[in-house]
């Protein structure tokens, strides 16, 4: 009998990590516990994409973990096109692949083709539809003129392509991508993004990435998740419409200004600061930025060592909604 | 109203051929090979292990044998021949020596295997295709006994012209199956230590004092009745000991007794036995607690 299930189900997943500091390898002296994921749930559909946008440390790459099988959740759990991933762990990994964004991911001394072929067979495919798949794979991500050199003697783009085509050696109905453009150069970020969108609108993938362009290019429902919650999700559309009455100011200053005063100024709805190399960039949001902005670049100009070296009104991003939501920027 | 609820839209599960078709298998032999193809392959593409498998042996083994050569002339001595019952101590040493290089390498092959997934960045994705657990590490496990089969080899024949010493080949049949059955005791003994490598990432210290002390005990290089008496209580805890010591009487006497076969066979079918419930509930364990800890690809 089929069942009749989403591609993806969470429930209540919760993973605390407990690190124990040690003194003299036995002895306990410290307990630190970090909740990774505190109850998320959440259900996706059969070919949809799902994205989950957050900074580094939400919680996004634990929660792809757990679902792999790759890190045992604390409670909780999920299923993969309906295999609960604790007692039918072996389907569930049947039924998915997962690109991870490192391209140390694959063997360098192999070549392309023997990567993908040898990744296959893992998956039970006879050597000739291995290579098949394998060429046809490679083909489609313009790596079959490299399909025979080692992957050690490629760029980082083309490793990235490889770990990529791999996640869909086996044709999974579901898809995990943890950050698959990080580190690429833009043309191959471009060509990945535009692949996903294309090729494989008759799969169902969950897609983090803090890139907000990319959650708003590629996804049909958006998840903002912060601290291992999830703090907001919609439609790319509508998470937008949220903040549509405000507006966005970026000031890039040298120096750096203090944010809690900023934060306390008539009208700002949220602010957040980040600074690198003696230079900071302030993003505040609020119902007029214009008007905000002639008083924020009036109380900036008073600071001592303080310059203003560009300044900008936006439409709202992604960023904007995380900002509002969180008082933290995706890209922190 | 949940996340869950807002955005549930249910529709049959997803099949294809391959979906539809797929158990979960206790063991995937295909899976095993695939694997032990791919690590030899990748041997071979590094040219110093070339090196590591035709010289490297040799060069251990000849400081002792020119040692023993310059204690006690050139092949036998009196009191080597009383205490051991054989009376070219050269021929005892290099058949000692090929049957060690299989008792290393069984140890620490899994455990290496797994390390270098580890490096390399791949112990991650090799965990989450659906290979049971068990044919990645015998996988792991064959394709370094293909290498130190060929390493063994290498140095038996060479060892054996340069030295002048020759063995019996009458017995060859019960020498392959106790030598197999050493290696799969000690496969055994490799799951655990892969588990290890698993937990501590880098147990050097400790496989280190294993190692060596493995060697100690091993009588490889001199006969057992040459350790002091408790000592000789450990070695025969060490599955390699008895097979060491059958082997080395076959391969040189060419005598085959079936009584003693049986024996040696026995105690290392119950070595196999214990080893492989011990190894494969350690990497389980480990498996275990490394997920728990979401330490998985760490190094």
């Amino acid at each position: 009998m089929t069942l009749t299930v989403n591609a993806v189900e969470i429930e209540n997943l919760t993973k605390t990590f407990i690190s124990i500091r040690r003194r003299a390898i036995v002895i306990p002296v410290e307990k630190k516990r970090v909740e990774a994921l505190k109850g998320i749930s959440l259900d996706i559909p059969h070919g949809k994409v799902f994205g989950l946008l957050g900074p580094n440390g939400a919680g996004k790459t634990t929660l792809v973990k757990c679902l792999a099988t790759l890190v045992l959740p604390t409670s909780g759990t999920a299923r993969i096109n309906g295999y609960d991933i604790l007692q039918e762990s072996t389907h569930a990994r049947a039924s998915m692949g997962v690109c991870q964004g490192n391209e140390r991911s694959i063997y360098w001394k192999l070549s392309a083709r023997e990567n993908m072929i040898f990744f296959a067979k893992l998956y039970r495919m006879p050597h000739n539809e291995a290579k098949e798949r394998a060429d046809e794979l490679l083909g489609r991500m313009e790596l079959l003129e490299k399909a025979d050199e080692k992957a050690e003697k490629l760029s980082h783009g083309m490793r990235m392509k490889i770990v990529f085509a791999r996640a869909l050696i086996h044709d999974p109905p579901v898809l995990l991508f943890d950050e698959p453009t990080q580190g690429l150069d833009p043309t191959f970020a471009t060509d990945l993004r535009k692949y996903i969108r294309e090729k494989l609108s008759d799969k169902t993938i969950l897609l983090t990435t803090h890139y907000m362009h990319e959650a708003d290019l590629l996804c049909d429902k958006i998840a903002l998740i912060n601290e291992g919650e999830i703090k907001s999700f919609d439609t790319p559309k509508a998470l937008k419409k949220a903040v549509r009455d405000y507006d966005s100011l970026h000031i890039r200053v040298e120096g750096k200004p203090d944010i809690e005063t900023i934060k306390k100024m008539d009208s700002v709805m949220s602010a957040a600061i980040s600074s690198k190399d003696g230079h900071a960039e302030i993003v505040a949001t609020s119902h007029d930025g214009y008007e905000l902005a002639h008083r924020l670049l009036n109380h900036l100009h008073e600071l001592p060592g303080v310059r203003v070296e560009h300044f900008e009104v936006k439409e709202p991003t992604l960023d904007d909604v995380f900002l509002q939501l969180t008082g933290r920027r995706i890209e922190d | 109203m949940t996340i869950a609820d807002t955005i549930s839209e249910e529709t049959p599960r997803a099949g294809s051929l391959y979906l539809d078709s797929f158990k979960p298998r206790l063991m995937d032999w295909t899976a095993a090979r695939v694997f032990a193809a791919k690590n030899l392959r990748i041997a071979m593409r590094y040219p110093a292990n070339f090196i590591i498998w035709g010289v490297m042996p040799l060069l251990w083994l000849a400081p002792y044998m020119l040692m023993m050569t310059a204690l006690g002339g050139p092949g036998t001595s009196t009191s080597f021949t009383e205490i051991s019952g054989f009376d070219n101590f050269v021929k005892f040493a290099i058949i000692g020596w090929f049957v060690f290089q299989y008792v290393e390498a069984s140890i620490w092959s899994v455990g290496n295997s797994f390390r270098h997934e580890q490096f390399s960045g791949t112990l991650e994705p090799l965990f989450v295709t659906p290979v049971p657990r068990i044919s990645i590490l015998i996988g792991a496990a064959l394709s370094d006994t293909v290498q130190t089969s060929i390493s063994a080899i290498v140095l038996l024949t060479t060892a054996s012209f340069l030295f002048g010493v020759s063995y019996a080949l009458t017995a060859i049949a019960p020498i392959i199956v106790l030598l197999l059955m050493m290696i799969l005791a000690l496969y055994g003994f490799g799951f655990m230590v892969a588990g290890m490598i698993l937990v501590f990432k880098d147990p050097s210290v400790l496989t280190q004092f294993v190692g060596t002390a493995l060697f100690t005990v091993s009588p490889v290089n001199y006969p057992l009745q040459a350790l002091p008496i408790q000592a000789r209580y450990v070695a025969y805890l060490v599955p390699s000991t008895i097979a060491i010591i059958i082997i080395r009487e076959l391969a040189i006497t060419g005598v085959f007794e079936i009584g003693q076969f049986l024996s040696a066979a026995a105690g290392l079918g119950t070595t196999i036995l214990f080893f492989w419930l011990v190894g494969i509930a350690s990497f389980r364990y480990a498996e275990r607690w490394t997920k728990n800890r979401g330490s998985m690809g760490g190094f």
